[in-house]
């Protein structure tokens, strides 16, 4: 079945001009390189300039373009295909992304005004609704500063190793370990309520939890 | 920034937290994992740290799952990018055409090309007994020379001279192309066949080109000659009899043949050499011209090599004859056209086309030169045998010259004129063969039809038509060179001896085969002689749809499209479904109102197959095979193709598979096995298929099973949907070897549907015969209302079989029934042995299918009550379980039912019988009528309309809505079909008549030889009528001879 063919296979068709082939591969990587893309531009993008969709779609132009060609040895193994064009993808999005704000940058420096702080609440998340949880996370995440966040969020979503990270966005491991470790605490602590209905804080806490 | 920090920078703790989330996060392996994890259950405040970074991951991860989609509209431009993308192909294909000198060399190449092909094919398949290798290479070596010292490159500079052709815009040419190379192409499979078996099958698909048998009415076709003289007309609507294209006729013929392993053994045999085809072409008056001869007729028997006699016709070639809207080629063809009307002055043409003729001794066997005459608004005249069957010809010569036809003509001529010198030389020139051909130059009208009926066929078949639109080709009233009474009685004693000849029964040939060879209908057949009728199930209906799209456009549908099985089984089907069993059977029986007497009655079969409802059915694999070839951009033919691929896929669910092959120049896989939920994907793969280039029907065919044979899955009904114009024209398609691949395939599990879309005269067959192969449905497809009928409303009858193989036999009383004839189903006929033989395959029916057939019985006058209580007739059905992928064929369950109808149980009266009975009839009737069928050929209308009223008032009381529609339609449809003439009786000359006549009585006394009445004083009486009718048709030749030349 068409969707179930590995990323080599549908590449091939799509060079063989099926459209559907390349829908598919649109579908399968469309999510985790939206995150991605939001993570790195950060949330509520004000002021124009182009969002996460349009980040992602022009990386998707650019893969309709010119398909990446796999490189041999991963050729029938969907994992290590899929490893090598997510990888593909997610530097290509994360190239137009660093784009979009260095061109936001310069815009905004034309026009006088400082990049916009992410505005740090209080982090008072009691009276979250279950159904908030979701945005709570959400808004938990862009709070953390861009470094932090794209990790987090190529790790926790994307589910790239440390290593594929790296390669990403250009980090050495160690570095992509820490940050992770950096935003990893934030969340926990930002999200400390939704963790366990109450603050955050004591061991019984984590005993809680752990239980 | 913070990127600098290093592992070995940060404090303990961190070191410490940082591994905790790699080992949460399943980073750390091995005896550092191991190690950590020890830490974390021995430190209770590492072991929290731990679960709160779990709990965060977890949290993070579940909450935000599922994750994001692009917005529609940025889906939407992606994809429009992705489509433009995805059209590189066609792009780069157009492009080189786009250029003038590219067209100016494609014209130069395509013209020499085709020439050459059509001349190397030709002689490929007649290479009988013969040195054409050797002429071949001769011809070859004589491709680049040129006529008396004209340099070779001639033809650029001719064409450099029309700066209308450079100026071509790329819409004239791509067409262009597109029909030279179907002409190739068809030309190369009539030369193929020829070589394989004898017989050409491919039936062309070129409607334009190939329009014409007896059927066409040139008083309803505009573009067609004013000229022909009504005999002539007339004539050729008797001569249409053979020109119905059937499996069954082809079988006939070959069977007529004696089944020669070989064909040019047979032509060899009947002392043809047709080993030679010349043409030439000039630019007469400024109209292109274009003209071909053939020799042929070398007398095998001719005592000397020097005394061969040649003969040479005219063909003009022109495109169109018929009204149809332009078709592929159409164009071009048109362009010819005009040649037709300056034929006459080939007399004096400055090239002397003729290659004299020895005499001819009378007692010789008959050349197979005749000229063409009949069909109608297109007549022509061709030197050689006329195959009689005009759809399953492809086009073989005369369709070459479509365009400027610089290149190739001054070889030909020169060829011409070696051989005329030759001859000239070598024996005294003979005056009658000599002028006669000249005098059919000036007879020529419209004469593609005559050339595209095939150079196979001609090898196989002289028929006895071939005579009559032989006779028809001297009535032209344009005037001829004078004859002494001497070169007349030569040319009548030719004439006869061929006509005589064909119309005798031939080796092998049974005489209802023979009936069939010269009207093309089911003869009658004396119970006593046969009592079973054999035949697979048909439910195709896409000639009733077809005739339908004709009428309402004006025209005259072709004989040869009209199927009577598929007008019957057209309509909604009225027999009620059996709840547990898969077929539930009918007979009936009532008086016929279209029969020669009382004694005429008609049977109805029926079988019903049980429904399937929808969510019951198994799941579907389909694999859609689309012609995107330039020919579909047609008439929107491609968007209905789409809108019905869509209406397809809304039948189906995520139990279903789909995939999608495009073909034109290549196939291409559009889209591969997808879930038939997913629409969208569907969508993607359907909405960027745009028509261009040629039709490759066999690559796409190709593909579509190998796509289809990835999908075979156990418990699915495998199926590949081929929808298409049916015009194929490149590619190595042999029709026998498509025919068996599709039949292979079918044995492996996946049947072959055909969807065809436009209007065609010759699509119709190539697709019909496909599904046929396939054990699939043919469905006809000219709107988006009949989409939704094909494929909405007969979906599972279409798509889910329930029986596969499903023969039926009846079987007659001999006491009660004197005689039977079947209505239809003629290329459905099986042997009677073979019912119970599970080797034979026949049709599939699917789901809710209603299969009708009828017989017009002729009753014993004298049936006494004892009758009553035997069988008058018995229906047996048998079929197998449908095939389903994987499965071993020997492990396919059979069944058998059958049924009984009494006398007694017969309705009084036609109008006693059932409403489906009633329908069914008229529906047989009214195709029998648009078939000038020689069971209906005088008289019938009037009771048609008349029964048709009847019908139609009694369906409105309490009738469904759907049946009374469908039988306004019927009613409309006959009214189209009075006001194109169908209403009054067939014109018939004394002449016609007489030929007519004469063929009955060989077919009786032929009849009456096979019950082995040979003592019958009846057979005496034959004899001397048919003396009669000898010296009437001597008679008429001859008046009619003496008309034109003297």
């Amino acid at each position: 079945m068409t969707e179930d063919a590995s990323d080599g296979t549908l590449l091939d068709r799509w060079r063989a001009g099926e459209t559907a082939a390349f829908v598919v591969l649109v579908e399968r990587y469309q999510a985790p390189l939206l995150r991605h893309a939001h993570s790195v531009l950060g949330p509520a993008r004000s002021g124009g300039g182009r969002g996460p969709e349009d980040v992602v779609q022009e990386a998707f132009l650019k893969l309709a373009e010119a398909p990446p060609a796999l490189p041999e040895r991963c050729r029938g193994d969907a994992a290590a295909e899929r490893a090598q064009l997510g990888a593909w993808l997610h530097t290509v999005t994360r190239n137009l992304c660093m784009d979009t704000l260095r061109a936001d940058r310069r815009r905004q420096y034309r026009e006088g005004e400082a990049a916009p702080e992410h505005s740090v609440t209080d982090g008072g998340l009691k009276g979250v609704e279950a159904e908030d949880t979701r945005a709570a996370v959400q808004r938990s995440l862009d709070k953390l500063p861009q470094d932090q966040r794209e990790v987090l969020v190529l790790r926790l979503l994307g589910e790239k190793s440390y290593s594929e990270i790296a390669d990403i966005t250009g980090r050495k491991v160690g570095t992509v370990g820490w940050l992770i470790s950096v935003g990893l605490k934030a969340l926990t602590r930002e999200l400390a309520p939704l963790l366990v209905g109450a603050p955050l804080g004591s061991g019984d806490g984590a005993a809680r939890l752990q239980a | 920034m913070e990127d600098n920090h290093d592992m070995q920078e940060l404090s303990a703790e961190d070191a410490l937290h940082a591994a905790l989330c790699a080992l949460a996060l399943g980073e750390l392996a091995g005896d550092e994992a191991a190690a950590l994890e020890a830490r974390v259950a021995a430190e209770p405040e590492l072991g929290a740290q731990y679960a709160e970074a779990r709990a965060t991951i977890a949290l993070v991860r579940t909450s935000l799952a599922g994750g994001d989609a692009l917005p529609p509209e940025h889906m939407e431009r992606l994809l429009e990018g992705a489509r433009q993308q995805a059209q590189p192909t066609p792009i780069l294909h157009l492009a080189w055409y786009r250029q003038p000198a590219v067209r100016l060399a494609a014209s130069l190449v395509l013209l020499a090309g085709a020439g050459f092909v059509g001349l190397r094919l030709v002689d490929q398949g007649q290479r009988a007994a013969d040195d054409s290798s050797a002429r071949l290479l001769e011809r070859s070596s004589n491709a680049g020379a040129a006529v008396a010292g004209v340099p070779a490159h001639e033809p650029a500079d001719e064409l450099a001279v029309d700066p209308a052709e450079v100026k071509a815009s790329r819409a004239e040419l791509e067409p262009l192309m597109e029909a030279a190379a179907r002409d190739a192409y068809v030309r190369r499979l009539t030369a193929g066949e020829i070589r394989q078996n004898g017989q050409p099958k491919y039936v062309d698909p070129d409607a334009e080109t190939v329009a014409v048998d007896g059927f066409v009415d040139h008083s309803a076709s505009p573009t067609s000659e004013p000229v022909p003289a009504p005999d002539a007309s007339a004539l050729a609507a008797l001569g249409y009899a053979s020109d119905a294209v059937t499996e069954r006729e082809q079988v006939l013929a070959q069977r007529a043949l004696g089944d020669v392993t070989n064909g040019h053994e047979e032509v060899a045999a009947l002392g043809l050499n047709l080993g030679e085809a010349q043409g030439e072409s000039k630019n007469a008056a400024g109209v292109p011209n274009a003209r071909f001869f053939f020799e042929a007729g070398e007398l095998a028997a001719a005592p000397k090599a020097g005394e061969e006699t040649h003969f040479a016709g005219v063909v003009t070639s022109t495109g169109r004859s018929g009204p149809s809207s332009p078709g592929p080629g159409g164009a071009p063809a048109r362009r010819v056209a005009p040649s037709a009307p300056s034929t006459p002055n080939a007399g004096s043409a400055p090239n002397p086309p003729v290659p004299p003729g020895a005499p001819r001794p009378a007692q010789a066997p008959p050349t197979s030169t005749t000229p063409l005459g009949g069909g109608g608004g297109a007549g022509g005249v061709l030197a050689g045998p006329q195959p009689s069957d005009s759809r399953s010809q492809a086009a073989p010569e005369a369709l070459a010259p479509e365009q400027p036809l610089a290149a190739p003509a001054p070889v030909r001529e020169e060829r011409l004129r070696k051989r005329s010198a030759v001859t000239a030389a070598s024996e005294p020139r003979d005056a009658v063969s000599d002028e006669l051909a000249l005098g059919r130059v000036g007879a020529s009208r419209e004469a593609a039809p005559a050339t595209d009926r095939g150079r196979g066929k001609q090898a196989k078949d002289e028929g006895p038509d071939e005579m009559t639109r032989a006779i028809g080709g001297f009535s032209p009233g344009s005037p001829l060179p004078r004859l002494s009474d001497e070169q007349l009685e030569l040319m009548v004693d030719q004439e006869w001896a061929r006509f005589h000849r064909d119309c005798q029964l031939r080796p092998n040939e049974r005489p209802r085969d023979m009936y069939f060879r010269f009207w093309g209908d089911n003869a009658f057949v004396a119970t006593a002689q046969d009592a079973q009728s054999t035949f697979g199930a048909d439910v195709d209906t896409a000639s009733y749809a077809l005739a339908r799209r004709y009428l309402r456009e004006g025209q005259r549908p072709e004989r040869a499209q009209i199927r009577t099985e598929e007008f019957v089984n057209a309509f909604t089907p009225d027999l009620v479904p059996p709840s547990e069993e898969t077929f539930a059977l009918s007979l009936e029986l009532a008086p016929t109102p279209f029969g020669e007497d009382a004694n005429h009655w008609l049977l109805r079969v029926g079988v019903r197959g049980k429904e399937v409802a929808k969510d019951q059915r198994e799941p579907l694999n389909l694999t859609f095979v689309v012609d995107t070839s330039g020919s579909m951009r047609e008439g929107d033919r491609l968007e209905l193709v789409k809108h019905a691929m869509r209406l397809l896929v809304t039948q189906l669910d995520a139990r279903d598979t789909i995939a999608i092959v495009a073909y034109s120049n290549e196939a291409r896989q559009v889209l591969g096995a997808t879930s038939a939920a997913r629409r969208d994907l569907i969508e993607s793969a359907i909405q960027p298929l745009s028509p261009n280039g040629s039709t490759n029907a066999e690559a796409g065919l190709r593909m579509g099973y190998a796509m289809a044979e990835t999908m075979l899955a156990s418990g699915t009904y495998n199926r590949v949907v081929f929808l298409s114009d049916g015009v194929a024209n490149m590619g190595q398609t042999d029709q026998d070897r498509i025919n068996g691949d599709v039949k292979r395939f079918r044995d492996a599990g996946i049947y072959l549907n055909t969807i065809g879309v436009g209007m065609n005269n010759h699509n119709d067959a190539f697709l019909e015969q496909l599904a046929n192969k396939g054990d699939g449905i043919c469905d006809y497809v000219d709107d988006a209302k009949a989409a939704q009928k094909a494929i909405v409303e007969r979906f599972t009858g279409a798509f889910v079989p329930i029986a596969s193989d499903v023969k039926l036999q009846v079987e007659f009383d001999p006491a009660q029934v004197l005689r039977w004839r079947q209505l239809g189903y003629e290329n459905r006929a099986i042997a009677d042995r073979d019912f119970r033989n599970d080797k034979v395959d026949a049709g599939e029916v699917g789901a809710g299918h209603q299969v009708t057939c009828l017989y017009e019985v002729e009753l014993a006058p004298d049936l006494s009550k004892q009758d009553l209580r035997r069988a008058l007739a018995t229906l047996r059905v048998r079929w197998k379980a449908p095939k389903q992928a994987r499965q071993d064929v020997n492990e396919v369950d059979v069944f058998e039912r059958e049924t009984a109808l009494d006398y007694g149980l017969a309705a009084g009266s036609f109008q006693a019988a059932s409403l489906g009975f009633r329908r069914a009839a008229l529906a047989a009737e009214f195709a029998e009528v648009l078939r000038r069928s020689s069971h209906a050929r005088f008289d019938s209308y009037a009771a048609l309309v008349s029964e048709l009223g009847a019908l139609m008032d009694a369906s409105s009381r309490g009738g469904e809505q759907k049946v009374i529609e469908e039988l306004v339609e019927l009613a409309d449809l006959v009214r189209r079909a009075d006001a194109l003439g169908f209403g009054r009786a067939v014109p018939v000359t004394n002449l016609e008549r007489t030929i007519d006549e004469y063929r009955r009585f060989q077919y009786l006394r032929a009849t009456l030889e096979e019950l082995e009445r040979d003592q019958d004083p009846l057979l005496q009486q034959i004899e001397d009528t048919n003396r009669t009718l000898e010296q009437q048709i001597r008679d008429a030749l001859m008046r009619d001879l003496r008309e034109r030349h003297g």
